[in-house]
């Protein structure tokens, strides 16, 4: 008697009341064709409802080169609006200049220490970093629609695996940072964390170490 | 009677439980999806932030407003290469220029991924198939692009229905 009640007790202890934690699918395993996976998508589409979880796609229009799009074919004697080109030219050049971005034929690469732009072993943009990252956002407004590549960088203190993650992190924030404060557009870009796997310095002093905690910034022409 | 009872509770309560623990770990493990190059036909491919890795779209399907993307990376390389899929449902979407329209993936009611996109070491010669699952976009829609956090985005992709 006693017997069974213990093992009715077992089987609703171990069995019944996890079951609702136990309930995460490991897609990992499964086929896309799955009955789970074609349930839970099902579900899925319904939970987002009409618009089915869609984001609009906004242009930009804000940016030197469409300025410079609009002023050509302008007669002569209307030249104001020229010299507030030339302007925003020379902006984006001291930019690239403060920056010390390395400027191809093909890219524009621009590297951010990340003890600028975050405290230790934060992913939060500092605030003394944003006067950095608006010059940054001048040099991607003048080159719109381009891809533009964020990869954050780690030195190799911490867990591999640790320093992939913060490293993401800390790129997702500069771009969210770009988005949300200077408007540029989030399909653009593209988000990668390296973690401490491509130093550009010897990780065996401080300052190669501090060399290597970066993101950098690239814009594809 | 005591001492049969507690024989009953420690196998019932701890001794069954490790070992219910321990199998599911092994049915729960990754399947190993490591083989050399399949043969579902490439769409496209694309390069990879990781060296000698290639990203080959495999499948861009549609059914029951459901849409369906495969992608294989392939280690064309002489080493393995750990490559890792970071914050897929954020970084992973869909561009449909048609409607100025972006997609992320599918998430279940625990707000998982509805994906298989995981973090591998890929042997040479190696592929690892990943796939997808995201809203459709309307049927008249035959085109879109893809965009992946490990690559450089697969454009115009063909839907197929």
């Amino acid at each position: 008697m006693r017997s069974t009640l213990l093992l009715w007790l077992f089987f609703f202890t171990f069995l019944l009341l996890p079951f609702p934690l136990w309930g995460n699918i490991d897609y990992s395993n499964l086929d896309p064709d799955s009955p789970e996976v074609q349930q839970a998508c099902g579900d899925a589409i319904k939970r987002l409802g009409p618009d089915r979880g869609t984001v609009a796609i906004q242009k930009n229009v804000i940016g030197v080169k469409k300025n410079v799009v609009d002023i050509i074919g302008i007669p002569k004697g209307t030249s104001g609006s020229g010299i507030a080109i030339i302007g925003q030219v020379t902006e984006v050049e001291m930019a690239l200049k403060d920056l010390e971005a390395k400027v191809s034929e093909t890219e524009i690469k621009i590297d951010l220490p990340s003890d600028i732009l975050f405290d230790f072993d934060k992913c939060n943009i500092r605030h003394d970093a944003q006067e950095a990252l608006k010059k940054v956002a001048i040099v991607i407004k003048s080159y719109p629609r381009k891809t533009v590549l964020i990869e954050g960088h780690t030195d190799s203190e911490g867990s591999d695996e640790y320093n992939m993650k913060l490293s993401f992190k800390r790129a997702v924030s500069v771009k969210q940072w770009l988005v949300d404060i200077e408007k540029l557009i989030d399909t653009n870009f593209q988000i990668n964390g390296w973690g401490e796997s491509k130093p550009i310095a010897s990780n065996d002093t401080a300052r190669g170490r501090q060399k290597n905690r970066r993101v950098e910034i690239i814009i594809r022409k | 009677m005591e001492v049969y009872i507690m024989k009953d509770a420690l196998l019932l309560f701890i001794v069954l439980p490790i070992f219910i623990m321990i199998g599911s770990v092994f049915i729960s493990s990754p399947m190993i999806s490591l083989a050399i190059a399949q043969s579902d036909s490439v769409i496209q491919s694309q390069e990879t932030n990781y060296p000698g890795i290639i990203a080959e779209l495999i499948q861009c399907k549609r059914k029951k407003g459901v849409l369906t993307v495969k992608v294989r990376l392939k280690n064309i390389s002489v080493k393995s290469v750990k490559t890792w899929w970071p914050d897929v449902h954020k970084t992973s979407y869909l561009l449909d220029e048609t409607n100025q329209k972006k997609y992320f993936p599918l998430k279940d009611a625990k707000g998982e991924c509805i994906c298989n996109a995981v973090s591998d070491n890929i042997k040479p010669n190696m592929s690892r198939t990943s796939w997808f699952k995201f809203p459709a976009p309307p049927q008249e829609v035959e085109e879109i692009s893809i965009v992946f956090p490990l690559s450089a985005p697969f454009e115009d992709v063909p839907i197929k229905d």
